[in-house]
């Protein structure tokens, strides 16, 4: 039986999780292959995009399992579709599992939105009203496909340019609801919600501070389009001034959190992408003290 | 009565697609931005996000035809054969039918049939890992086990006939070259992909290797390989020779899995 809760009823208890803290990491992405298996750079952790990594077989596996064999990683995914309306993709999610047995990844991530409808997949993360309707349909699909993997997922904020008038809450709030009740985790994008902040106008430190500090395991940061009246999140660009700040205020809030860096598009020799990461470690290291995970393979590498 | 979450993921699905403006209504329109320029991000993101996929997969195609008419073409089919996958990889696959590539008959025009040959480099790009049997392979097989010899290739091997000059073009655009003009060929020709070490390979092939390479994929043993072969040559003597030079061939490409023997 579901007991319907709004929002404003939750008091924030103390989860007895042991959040694991990876340090600060990359998207792994094709353009770099052959870079990071060469030379081994001193990265804490990769993310990769789950969907290329569905294939049979050729260059993508390989450089996954090279990667894999010196570097934890963690599962992202954009085909999930956990707030739509068709019934869940078996088939996706069947290769999803084939893909964890494979990779054995710290974590499997995927988007709060929906990606298609009636079987027409627009390959976008579209945004969910945020409402006790939704809210009920995202909790019962979180929790099959959590029963099904065996394991919790993370949901990631997606940015957003329109939003429903049927929300009769903020987006934090729903958030916070569905890992209350479905007993998941949130890739928190610090992007992300500065361009929703931007196209919406809300204050970015509400959002912090409204989500429950357990329940964060991971971070995102990326660059972005600003168009002046709006930002589109593109992934193209360095992160800005204003998106570093907001991780230093994010790191005050929730502690050491496993943070990374996205890049899909315009790429970078990959030192720029280097010291971008170092930027990354800098705050960690300034702000809450800690940039790596105790046991740091990565300070090894360097080292050796 | 106020929409639910299933009919407005609908509607907002066909403003996307097909522009459909009854999703405006439900969308707050406080702000310095209307709901219009904040719902064409959706509607311009889409296209591009799947014409990105297409050059992706096709793009010799779109060098040779010209961005404006790829672009064209890639706003028709994607009107046609909207995604039904989990996976941007697949939602090119149809490409080359839209394009009217007519494999048995040859009575296509060039683009399908690039389109074609792009998609079998799509093809062995990522098809399954196996094996790669070798010389020695070959070596270790008895001499009355040779006749009842079947083989099984790798995975990304795929063959396709070729009715224009689109290898040459496919080579000369691919490596910055002067591109020649499209020509149908006299004689309709057969080209070989395959992945060997992680590249994908090409190479056209003479009509009794082809002979050969399709009686073997399509599960002939060697002794029914050389059948098929003695059909296309004068010299029957040379037969055997003939098909055990493929079978060499094949095996220094890396393009056999397995001799079963």
């Amino acid at each position: 039986m579901q007991v319907n809760i709004r929002s404003g009823d939750f008091v924030q208890t103390e989860m007895k999780t042991n959040k694991p803290f990876l340090g600060c990491g990359l998207g792994l992405r094709p353009e770099y292959y052959e870079t990071i298996v060469e030379t081994r750079p001193a990265v804490d952790w990769f993310e990769i995009i789950s969907e290329n990594y569905m294939v049979d077989g050729g260059k993508p596996l390989h450089f996954l399992d090279r990667v894999r064999e010196n570097y934890p990683v963690v599962m992202h995914g954009v085909s999930l579709s956990i707030g739509g309306t068709d019934p869940l993709d078996q088939a996706y999610l069947k290769r999803l599992k084939q893909l964890i047995d494979r990779v054995e990844p710290q974590w499997v991530s995927d988007h709060m939105c929906w990606t298609g409808q009636g079987g027409h997949n627009l390959h976008d993360l579209m945004p969910l009203p945020f409402n006790q309707e939704a809210i009920d349909h995202v909790v019962a699909r979180v929790q099959q496909v959590q029963d099904y993997l065996g394991c919790q997922i993370l949901l990631e904020n997606a940015s957003s340019y329109v939003s429903y008038v049927q929300s009769e809450m903020t987006e934090w709030e729903f958030h916070t609801e569905i890992m209350q009740r479905a007993d998941c985790l949130m890739l928190f994008d610090i992007n992300n919600i500065y361009v929703s902040a931007r196209n919406h106008g809300f204050d970015p430190l509400d959002y912090i501070r409204g989500i429950p500090a357990e329940r964060v395991w991971q971070f995102h940061l990326a660059g972005h389009s600003d168009y002046g009246d709006y930002v589109i999140d593109t992934h193209d660009h360095p992160v800005v001034k204003p998106v570093w700040e907001l991780y230093a205020e994010a790191l005050r809030h929730f502690g050491p959190v496993s943070a990374m860096i996205e890049r899909d598009d315009q790429f970078p020799p990959f030192e720029e992408l280097m010291a971008e990461l170092d930027e990354l470690r800098n705050i960690a290291r300034d702000v809450s003290g800690n940039d790596g995970p105790e046991n740091d393979d990565a300070k090894k590498r360097e080292a050796s | 009565m106020m929409p639910g979450l299933k009919e407005l993921q609908n509607a907002f699905k066909r403003n996307v697609v097909n522009g459909d403006e009854e999703f405006g209504k439900y969308v707050n329109t406080a702000g310095a931005v209307s709901s219009d320029v904040r719902l064409a991000i959706y509607g311009n993101a889409y296209f591009a996000r799947l014409e990105e996929a297409l050059e992706s997969d096709y793009d010799i195609l779109k060098q040779l035809l010209g961005e404006d008419v790829f672009n064209e073409i890639c706003m028709a089919y994607t009107k046609k054969y909207p995604s039904h996958y989990y996976s941007l990889r697949w939602f090119g696959q149809d490409f080359p039918a839209f394009l009217g590539y007519q494999p048995d008959s040859g009575e296509h025009h060039w683009p399908a049939e690039m389109a074609q040959l792009e998609w079998h480099f799509v093809g062995a790009f990522d098809a399954a890992d196996d094996v790669v049997a070798t010389e020695a392979d070959a070596a270790a097989i008895a001499p009355e086990a040779w006749a009842e010899l079947k083989i099984r290739f790798h995975p990304s091997v795929r063959t396709m006939a070729i009715w224009w000059n689109t290898l040459t073009r496919w080579r000369t655009a691919k490596d910055a070259e002067i591109v020649p003009e499209s020509v149908r060929l006299l004689e309709p020709a057969q080209c070989l992909l395959w992945r060997h070490e992680l590249m994908t390979q090409y190479r056209s092939m003479e009509a009794d290797e082809a002979i050969a390479l399709q009686a073997a994929l399509a599960g002939a043993n060697f002794s029914e390989l050389c059948g098929a072969l003695a059909e296309e040559m004068q010299d029957q003597e040379m037969v055997p020779m003939k098909a055990a030079g493929f079978l060499k061939t094949w095996l220094a490409a890396g393009m056999i899995s397995e001799l079963l023997a």
